[in-house]
């Protein structure tokens, strides 16, 4: 114990001595495992919130494709389906995107009735107050649309429609909280929806189906197909599908960042390596020296392992709680652009870190312990040769 | 700067230290985070089961577009950085402005609120 | 760890010696045979010099001599025992409680204060504790070095260096020690300080070599011995 103190003070005191290059390397290490460490974090708190809710989402969602593309389905429709034996319930939607463009920004306008109001406003969702039954120009706004726009609760909303000007009152908005589900929403009556969308009566953006047994959705899209018409005319989402592709989107742009990371990653590799494996004429000596005055192969690899552990160990930990600080308390400025889209209504993020000790240590563990050996290699080298021939190397 | 055995070693010991309270306050923060999460748990699927989406306000495909249903399903490299956009015509950097505001919609902020 | 009397010292009169011993390098595209047949036996309590020209093989000897260097061919014996077979770390343990190496181009390592570098031989049994702290002093005051105690080496000047180096061999009070240019580049005082040192410590019971290529130290008088050597060879 003793032995290892010593020799730590010892380490400690070339770690100073190469206190530039030792700093540089913690330093490149501290930036690349921050970025790593920044992407899955991110990553995986958005993976975290999208499981939070995926429950309270239709098990299906069946639309209407009409030349390639969604187009509206009938309402009508909507009985032949709840009388399959596996659904629970059907819900007519009628929801769409508004093209704002001085905030070069699609506003979600969801249409929604009375009983579904009440039964999400029975929870603290919103600052203000909710609409009234009946009041078709009462709304309610999104966190991310409501700083955008400046609007505090009770203030009006004009929108150009056919030529005429609908005048909204964004009775309540939509608490941060729940920011990465409603940024961008207009909550508004169905019969105002249709009238902002243009959707005519007897018509709905899509259905939402619930299912008894969830886990057959599968088996009963192919049924909901049928009872629709021909396959091909209309598309049925399944949820799981949806989440799927959310992973997968995520998935693909984390690893996109990763690739664009890996031309910084490998040039630092490169230079570790070569500060590394280089060992320099003056640190030859150095070993020389005290394999001389008596210290042995394994004191002099000790403080070596020690040395390059306390700048690895270091500039690894730095980067992992810098990671954390960049990503949950900055919000990941640059980064989010790149991971969660191009859109311009940003939510504010109120992440939630996915991330347990476990993984932190893994990556910990995957940076740390190449990195020791690295380094440990060519002072091991240069340690089992005579003291003598180390030097005449260096000389 | 004299030499005294062990000086170092408290040194680091206190940069440790430094790297444990690091460690503690962020460990706070995960749990405090994770607190405020179950805490809106309820509120968040209330809203969820509101708006009916399955996916979050973070424009997924096209640009302007946040609805994976909305997607075109023949559309190629949909989700390619710098590629156009399928539905509204965009790319990465965007149309000209007057060309959007053709099948835009312009709206207006009406202060009544308290301020 | 207390230097053993030189009287009660077990069946030989030898410290140090070699037999036949070769040693060969490669430079470059060439062989170089650094030390060729040698044999030698140096006595307890003496001081020895090891005489000859640059590239005469003195230091590469005095590696072989200490244990430092092993040879390519024959054998070195230390208190009696052949270090050419022992694995490296009973070598270095060997090494450590019996030898101790001033040599030039073991120099004291820069960017440490002088106390730190006579104080690193400790650093492998634990560091350095008060009543070390307080010998290593003792060993500066007798080489006139007390007042730089805290000074960065690269700050000494060379012959301050040669005896902070010597001093740093004491701190494990070797009963054997093995000098390269001693006196190398030094002025008179400085040189003859160290002479004085070095008889001085042959007279404590330490057996000492010294490889130069100086009159002021091979003809001082309180010399045991004089070996000369060229190209490899003792003559």
């Amino acid at each position: 114990m003793r032995r290892t103190l010593a020799i730590l003070d010892y380490a400690l005191g070339a770690t100073r001595r190469r206190g530039g290059r030792n700093l540089a390397i913690a330093a490149g290490l501290a930036f690349v495992v921050g970025l790593v460490s920044a992407v899955l974090l991110l990553t995986g708190a958005l993976e975290r919130e999208f499981a939070l809710s995926v429950d309270a989402t239709p098990d299906l969602v069946v639309q209407r494709v009409v030349g390639g593309r969604p187009g509206l389905i009938e309402v009508d429709s909507s009985s032949a389906l709840s009388e399959l034996p596996a659904v629970s319930s059907v819900r007519p939607r009628v929801w769409g995107y508004l093209f704002v463009p001085s905030l070069e920004a699609n506003v979600t306008i969801v249409g929604a009735t009375p009983g579904e109001l009440g039964e999400a406003l029975s929870h603290q969702i919103v600052e203000g107050r909710g609409p009234r039954p009946g009041a078709n120009q009462e709304c309610l706004a999104g966190a991310a649309l409501a700083k955008r726009l400046g609007l505090r609760p009770g203030d009006g909303i004009a929108l150009p429609v056919h030529g005429d000007i609908r005048v909204l009152d964004a009775v309540g908005l939509f608490h941060a909280d729940s920011a990465l589900h409603s940024a961008d929403v207009l909550v508004v009556s169905e019969s105002m929806a249709r009238d902002l969308l243009g959707i005519p009566q007897g018509m709905a953006t899509d259905l939402a189906i619930r299912l008894t047994t969830p886990d057959e959705a599968g088996v009963v899209a192919n049924h909901l197909e049928r009872a629709l018409g021909q396959v091909g005319q209309v598309r049925v989402l399944d949820k799981r599908l949806l989440a799927r592709t959310y992973e997968l989107t995520f998935g693909g742009r984390s690893g996109l960042s990763a690739i664009m990371l890996l031309p910084a990653l490998a040039a630092f590799l490169l230079l570790a390596w070569e500060r590394l494996t280089g060992l320099g004429g003056v640190e030859r000596r150095e070993i020389g020296v005290l394999k001389a005055i008596g210290w042995s192969t394994s004191d002099v690899l000790l403080a070596r392992l020690l040395e390059s552990g306390l700048v690895s160990l270091g500039g690894t930990l730095f980067g992992l709680l810098a990671g954390y600080v960049y990503v949950f308390q900055f919000g990941a400025p640059g980064l989010r652009a790149a991971l969660l889209g191009w859109s311009t209504l940003y939510p504010e993020l109120v992440l939630v870190p996915n991330a347990d000790l476990g993984q932190a240590a893994a990556l910990l563990g995957a940076v740390v312990v190449p990195f020791i050996a690295t380094s440990l290699v060519p002072a091991w080298r240069a340690a089992v040769v005579d003291p003598d021939e180390t030097m005449r190397g260096a000389a | 700067m004299a030499y005294v055995p062990g000086k170092r070693l408290t040194r680091l010991l206190f940069v440790v230290a430094l790297y444990g309270l690091a460690i503690l306050a962020l460990s706070w923060n995960v749990s405090a985070r994770r607190a405020r999460e179950a805490a809106r748990r309820e509120s968040t699927r209330a809203v969820v089961a509101l708006l009916g989406f399955a996916d979050l306000a973070l424009s997924s495909d096209a640009r302007w577009l946040r609805h994976p249903s909305q997607t075109e399903p023949g559309a190629a490299f949909a989700d390619l950085p710098g590629a156009l956009d399928i539905d509204p015509a965009g790319a990465a950097i965007g149309p000209p402005l007057p060309l959007l505001e053709r099948g835009g919609c312009e709206l207006r902020v009406v202060h009544r609120g308290a301020p | 760890m207390t230097r053993e009397p030189a009287s009660t010292e077990a069946s030989t009169e030898e410290a140090l010696g070699v037999s036949h011993v070769f040693k060969r390098y490669r430079d470059g595209d060439t062989m170089v045979e650094a030390v060729s047949d040698v044999s030698l036996s140096v006595p307890r309590a003496s001081l020895s010099v090891l005489v000859g020209p640059s590239g005469a093989g003195k230091t590469t000897l005095l590696g072989i001599l200490g244990g430092l260097v092993l040879p390519t061919r024959g054998d070195a014996r230390i208190d009696g025992r052949s270090v050419v077979h022992l694995r490296d770390h009973h070598r270095t343990a060997l090494r450590r409680q019996k030898v101790g190496f001033a040599f030039q181009d073991l120099a004291l390592i820069h960017g440490m204060s002088l106390l730190e570098n006579v104080l690193l031989p400790l650093t492998p049994q634990g560091g350095a504790r008060k009543q070390d702290v307080a010998r290593a002093e003792g060993l500066l005051e007798r080489f006139g070095l007390l007042d730089k105690r805290d000074r960065r080496v690269e700050r000494l000047s060379g012959g301050e260096k040669q005896r902070g180096a010597i001093a740093r061999t004491l701190i494990l009070e070797p009963p054997i020690l093995l000098l390269d240019e001693p006196t190398a580049h030094l002025d008179g005082e400085n040189a003859a300080a160290i002479v004085d040192a070095l008889a001085e410590l042959r007279d404590e019971g330490t057996t000492l070599v010294a490889a130069t290529h100086d009159a002021r130290l091979s003809e001082d008088p309180r010399i045991d011995r004089a070996l000369h050597m060229a190209d490899g060879k003792l003559c």
